[in-house]
């Protein structure tokens, strides 16, 4: 793995979870680190026409993103990121990610750079990080500084998340809680609009990601012990431990999500009594009808917290 | 041996193709309990099974909770739901909950939470389906029972690869129907032995009339709905009748009591580095073999919205490139009709003999 300079990384998919390790990481080894563009329409136009027609949006998006860093970069990195236990493993799509990459950009021939594991491997995190910065011909010792600064970073990162949001329960205003995979809340064509909307509305606007990790997994084995993603764990994890200090919760899920379909539908069934709204985004092309849905779903709150349909508890 | 047979707890698993009858033979002959076997699946299986369904949930999940209702509603005390390696580990819960919801009563073992478990754990779930636990007798009765699914695999195959063929229209069917009947019915090892080598023996009597060069069409994908016939609207069953060859790797046989999925890696190295996921691996060396060994098609067969089968396609596409061999995607939900599929069967089929027509 020669020649390699500029790593270049699609913005879709786990990066919204831990983008911010991988640029620490291969910056801290010397490597220039490019993301692609923000989502917009014509990226997921791009990515449509890659891919087979059912797959779920947020995987569409992907292949746009690695479209346009076609020709910018020396290598892409492409993680395998299938989960570290039985009950904490990830859509099989995180498995198949680096082969189906390579098969679907067959032509294009861009070497690429990935970490492999899975929940039968027994390994972590740290290992197979030390693993890739060997393939980049790095020592041990470099692979290592590099992983401890990155994860240091992105832990940090997490907490002044965490902390903000936190600031955010005091707040009087009403409070929604966007649940859902990271990729789909903060993308830019995805569900970023939702916060901005919900925000126009003057709502505080929650999400699932910025609940603390550990905290979140550990509650969501209250609700189900066979739930084998870990993603949907956080998401109702989360939920559960914020639905006392909520208002209401969005549920935003991609059409068509596969872990989303069964824990989406279990979560749904475990938060009776609180407000809930499930949007499932595909790719429409405005936002007009999300949003009157979700200024009808503000309403159901402010008139539930004034009292009106008598069954808050 | 008392007769209370209304006292006797019933156990029901969801239809899964033919393997109702091992399973039977397994809790009846080796647990010694009492099984409820559900008769063929209908439309209707499936229509009650979406009817109760998330909306975009894949289509096993709605003929499996189909079956279930329809087995509480024959009067099952105790359902077993299964697990496995993609969305199959989350069935259970849920559709418990939404038989519960409905109003039944029943035990219910999700065998998703003994997966990966411990031995006592399942010895503990053994003797609760059957408190007089006889250890020696489970175990041969599990290891009858996974000879059953094997010779049932095995004639099953025979039967598709020739039927087309045959001299004596349905002569094939004659001796299937015969056997799986002999299977249902079997209460020892003698019976399924017997039954599987009379089937056996028949079929390969059976007069052939073979045309010089057949059409072989080889069926992958994934695991549910290309092993059960009313979930993909007796796809096989067509294609015989159209005249083809059909080969299926992908069965229990192959999958679990055959070569593991690291080992049939290194067959496809040239498209894939890793496991790609549950039956990626599986489909794609099957694929790869029927190419290589010259089929004329391949039918890649997957429930709507099939994570990891939609992740085998864009490498299916590729084999499909690299060695000029026509691949069909079918992808079902429930359905209403087979005519539409009746239609691209037939298209196809026309397709692979034109071609091969062509290239003699």
């Amino acid at each position: 793995m020669k020649n390699i300079h500029i790593i270049g990384v699609p913005r879709g998919l786990l990066t919204y979870r831990d983008g911010i390790l991988w640029k620490e990481f291969f910056t801290q080894l010397g490597f220039s680190y490019i993301l692609s563009p923000r989502s917009d329409r014509s990226i997921l136009e791009e990515g449509t026409a890659r891919a087979v027609d059912e797959t779920c949006l947020p995987f569409k998006m992907y292949l746009g993103h690695v479209q346009r860093l076609l020709g910018k970069c020396d290598a892409l990195f492409i993680p395998r990121e299938g989960g570290y236990t039985p009950r904490e493993k990830m859509c099989t799509r995180y498995e198949s990610l680096p082969d189906l990459i390579a098969n679907i950009f067959r032509e294009e021939r861009l070497p690429l750079l990935t970490v492999s594991y899975d929940w039968y491997d027994k390994t972590n995190e740290e290992a197979v990080y030390l693993k890739l910065a060997e393939t980049l011909g790095k020592t041990k010792k470099e692979g290592k500084k590099a992983y401890n600064s990155a994860k240091k970073v992105q832990d940090a990162w997490y907490k002044a998340k965490e902390k903000r949001q936190m600031q955010k329960l005091d707040s009087s205003k009403s409070k929604v809680l966007l649940a859902g995979h990271p990729y789909v809340l903060h993308d830019a064509y995805m569900g970023s609009e939702l916060g901005k909307i919900l925000e126009k509305f003057g709502v505080e606007v929650l999400y699932t990601d910025y609940v603390n990790k550990k905290s979140a997994l550990k509650k969501s084995y209250d609700l189900s012990r066979v739930i084998p993603w870990l993603i949907s764990r956080e998401i109702i994890g989360a939920s559960l431990l914020l639905r006392e200090k909520v208002d209401g919760i969005v549920l935003v899920s991609a059409y068509p999500c596969g872990p989303d379909s069964l824990a989406g539908e279990l979560l749904q069934r475990h938060l009776k009594g609180l407000p809930v709204l499930s949007l499932t985004l595909d790719a429409q092309s405005g936002t007009a009808g999300v949003e009157t849905r979700l200024e009808s779903f503000i309403d159901i709150i402010k008139y539930q917290k004034a009292g009106g349909y008598g069954f808050k508890n | 041996m008392d007769l209370r047979i209304e006292d006797r707890k019933k156990i029901a698993f969801p239809r899964i193709h033919h393997y109702n009858y091992a399973i039977k033979y397994i809790i009846e002959q080796g647990l010694e309990a009492d099984y409820l076997l559900l008769p063929p699946a209908t439309k209707e299986t499936a229509e009650l099974g979406s009817r109760y369904s998330p909306d975009y949930v894949c289509a096993p999940f709605k003929h499996t909770l189909g079956s279930l209702i329809e087995a509480l509603e024959a009067g099952a005390d105790i359902l077993v739901e299964t697990g496995g390696l993609c969305r199959l580990d989350a069935y259970g819960q849920l559709q418990e909950e939404i038989l519960r919801d409905l109003g039944y009563r029943f035990e219910f073992v999700n065998l998703a939470e003994y997966m990966g478990g411990k031995k006592r754990e399942w010895l503990r779930l053994a003797k609760k389906l059957s408190p007089k636990l006889n250890p020696a007798k489970v175990l041969t009765g599990a290891y009858d029972g996974v000879k059953m699914a094997e010779y049932m695999d095995e004639i099953e195959a025979l039967y598709y690869q020739n039927a087309g063929f045959e001299a004596v229209k349905g002569s094939f069917r004659k001796v299937y129907r015969k056997f799986l009947l002999q299977m249902q019915t079997a209460e020892n090892r003698r019976e399924i032995r017997d039954g599987y080598q009379a089937a056996k023996q028949s079929m390969e009597e059976l007069e052939l009339k073979m045309p010089e060069h057949p059409i072989r069409i080889g069926v992958v994908g994934e695991y549910f709905t290309v092993m059960d016939e009313h979930s993909n609207q007796f796809l096989q069953e067509k294609l015989v009748r159209l005249g083809a060859s059909v080969h299926r790797f992908l069965n229990v046989t192959n999958c679990h009591f055959r070569a593991k999925e690291p080992a049939l890696r290194p067959r496809i190295r040239e498209y894939t580095r890793f496991n790609m996921g549950t039956t990626t691996t599986w489909t794609l060396s099957a694929a790869l073999d029927y190419a290589k060994r010259g089929f004329d098609g391949i039918i890649h067969v997957k429930s709507f919205g099939c994570t990891p089968e939609m992740d085998a396609i864009p490498v299916l596409q590729n084999i499909s490139k690299d060695y000029h061999i026509p691949i069909l995607y079918l992808s079902y939900d429930t359905q209403e009709s087979d005519t539409g599929l009746d239609t691209r069967l037939e298209a196809f089929y026309d397709m692979l003999e034109r071609k091969k027509k062509i290239l003699r």
